[in-house]
């Protein structure tokens, strides 16, 4: 669904991402890692628009630039980091907000935002100001903004995860990443992740892409990406596999 | 909808009425309440109920009716202003004369005032008020744009910048105008409804209705750019262009203000807050909502700056401004909290 050829970002002849090509299919979690200023942010920058590259980056055979704003918001979303709102709405208003690119009748929209809202478990604080909302709640809800954002969406869209599990403890990062991979698996969702925690690329992503300073190192599945030899390279950390009674490998 | 909205949107609208009927009727000369209402239902029906005298007829009919409306006109247009140029910039403290319109239009007021009074006829101070502050917006709008788009820090500083300038600006014309001009130009900057005429009712009415029509068509884009400007364009927005039309319509519609009743201060810096606090930031409601606080509340500081010191009358700018400091203290005290 998503094809990057040849993409290089050098603002004032510094090259943030250089030369880089990848390819994401409907269906999968891709993971982008790398250590600090890799260009995985960059690199996610590039794919939802936010700054202008060389090289082509085309979503269903369509450059970007190719696309109508509206269109695009339905195929394509960012989940951000942490999103503050300058002034205080409630949850629901705060999903809401996915509604921006589409067009749906009062009843449908009403339909789909308790839709969302029940997927993501933010039912219970709708009413609330969203100021007032832990750092996870408001991640959800913002997961459930975006999931609305890509309701009406003709192919399976494409969500980009800046860091999502950053604000959230053991518990939901697991519930947030379950359900990530769920849409992938049954609705055909692709998926972009930036991780920093290699155990949940290990444990989630279909596929990885590791990036050092804006180049492509490695393109393959986890477990082959995510060697000793390579972390202690790119990471410069001596990392020991324990294996566990259900064949699953943890890093530590 | 919260089920608050159209409760205050109907107490608003009640507060309206019985205001604007009560600026008919009080004041140096007090008339009797039904002949005053029936007054205006003849004139626009062409009726004859009415038992008014015919002094009495010219006070409601020359004196009262224009001013209440350009109030309600002016009110509405600066409370909406206010409330896009907070969501637009996502700050709790600018307000139109942030970027510079306000100032910006008082010099262009005063250059008419000193330099050439009398070059349009009656329309010298409005035309040129209006003109001082669409080009300092664009000023300040040019000097904020880069190959990466508007910086919205750049452009409050601007403001700031080109407000300061153009104080110094007034100043130095104040210094070589003569006693007249001088006089003119203190009242002037102090804000009156005094010039309410039928040419400058027509133009703030419709100002007032297309920024109506306009704001509410992006009061869904005003919503996603309290998210942040990447995460509205990742919405689908043109933030750019979203900026620019609200700019511009925003320079229009207080140039159009200022035009009309001079330097009018705090109705689009307080009235958004207050819609805020009872019914949210939702813009579908916020802006309609401050339309109309804006109206009742410059209404009520007109009726006050009438009778207050009667038969003489303060500035309405000055009772705006009297009312709306203190107040805007009080706000800051109660949610300093939420902001620190």
């Amino acid at each position: 669904m998503l094809q990057l050829d040849n993409v290089t970002f050098a603002p004032q002849g510094k090259r943030l991402l250089d030369d880089v090509s990848i390819e994401v299919v409907a269906g999968e979690v891709y993971g982008l890692l790398g250590p600090n200023g890799a260009g995985k942010t960059t690199l996610l920058k590039a794919i939802s628009g936010d700054i202008k590259t060389q090289g082509s980056i085309r979503l269903y055979d369509k450059t970007l630039s190719d696309w109508n704003r509206r269109d695009l918001a339905q195929h394509l979303a960012v989940l951000p980091q942490a999103s503050q709102l300058a002034f205080p709405f409630s949850a629901r208003e705060v999903v809401a907000l996915g509604l921006t690119p589409l067009s749906l009748s009062r009843g449908q929209a009403s339909r789909l935002i308790d839709e969302k809202m029940q997927l993501t478990d933010c039912t219970r604080f709708a009413d609330r100001p969203y100021p007032s909302l832990s750092g996870g709640e408001r991640q959800r809800v913002q997961l459930a903004r975006v999931l609305l954002q890509l309701s009406q969406a003709g192919r399976a869209p494409l969500l980009l995860l800046d860091e999502p599990t950053s604000a959230q403890d053991l518990g939901q990062q697991h519930n947030l990443l379950g359900l990530v991979q769920q849409l992938a698996r049954d609705e055909g969702f692709g998926v972009i992740a930036i991780l920093h925690d290699l155990n949940q690329v290990l444990r989630y992503c279909d596929n990885c892409c590791l990036l050092d300073k804006g180049q492509v190192c490695v393109i393959d599945t986890p477990a082959e990406v995510l060697s000793d030899a390579r972390i202690q390279q790119h990471w410069q950390y001596e990392s020991q596999r324990v294996v566990l009674g259900n064949g699953q490998v943890v890093l530590v | 909808m919260p089920r608050s909205v159209p409760l205050y949107a109907f107490a608003l609208t009640g507060l309206l009425l019985v205001c604007g009927l009560l600026s008919l009727v009080v004041g140096a000369m007090s008339l009797p309440v039904l002949d005053s209402l029936l007054i205006v239902v003849d004139k626009a029906f062409d009726a004859n109920f009415s038992q008014l005298h015919d002094y009495q007829e010219v006070v409601v009919l020359e004196l009262r009716l224009p001013r209440l409306l350009l109030a309600i006109f002016v009110g509405a247009i600066l409370a909406q202003c206010g409330a896009v140029v907070q969501g637009l910039f996502r700050n709790p403290l600018a307000d139109p004369g942030i970027i510079g319109v306000s100032s910006g239009a008082a010099v262009g007021a005063i250059v008419a005032i000193v330099l050439f009074p009398s070059a349009w006829g009656s329309w010298t101070i409005p035309v040129s008020a209006f003109l001082g502050g669409l080009l300092t917006t664009l000023l300040v709008y040019g000097f904020a744009q880069s190959k990466n788009g508007t910086s919205v820090l750049v452009l409050l500083l601007a403001g700031v910048a080109i407000s300061a300038f153009a104080g110094a600006a007034i100043g130095f014309l104040s210094y070589f105008a003569d006693d007249s001009s001088l006089r003119e130009l203190s009242v002037w900057q102090m804000g009156s409804l005094t010039s309410a005429s039928s040419a400058n009712l027509w133009l703030a009415f419709t100002t007032m209705l297309v920024l109506m029509i306009a704001f509410q068509r992006r009061a869904q884009a005003l919503n996603a750019v309290l998210l942040g400007e990447s995460e509205a364009r990742h919405l689908g927005i043109n933030v750019e262009q979203l900026k620019l039309q609200m700019i511009i319509l925003t320079a229009v519609g207080v140039g159009v203000a200022v035009s009309c009743a001079g330097i009018i201060g705090f109705i689009g810096l307080v009235v958004p807050h207050l819609v805020r606090l009872a019914t949210g930031s939702n813009h579908h409601y916020l802006l309609p909502l401050s339309a109309l606080l804006g109206a009742v509340l410059l209404m009520c500081s007109d009726l006050l700056a009438r009778v207050v010191v009667q038969p003489a009358e303060l500035p309405v700018g000055l009772v705006t401004v009297l009312l709306g400091a203190p107040f805007f203290l009080v706000l800051l005290v109660q949610q300093r909290k939420n902001w620190s």
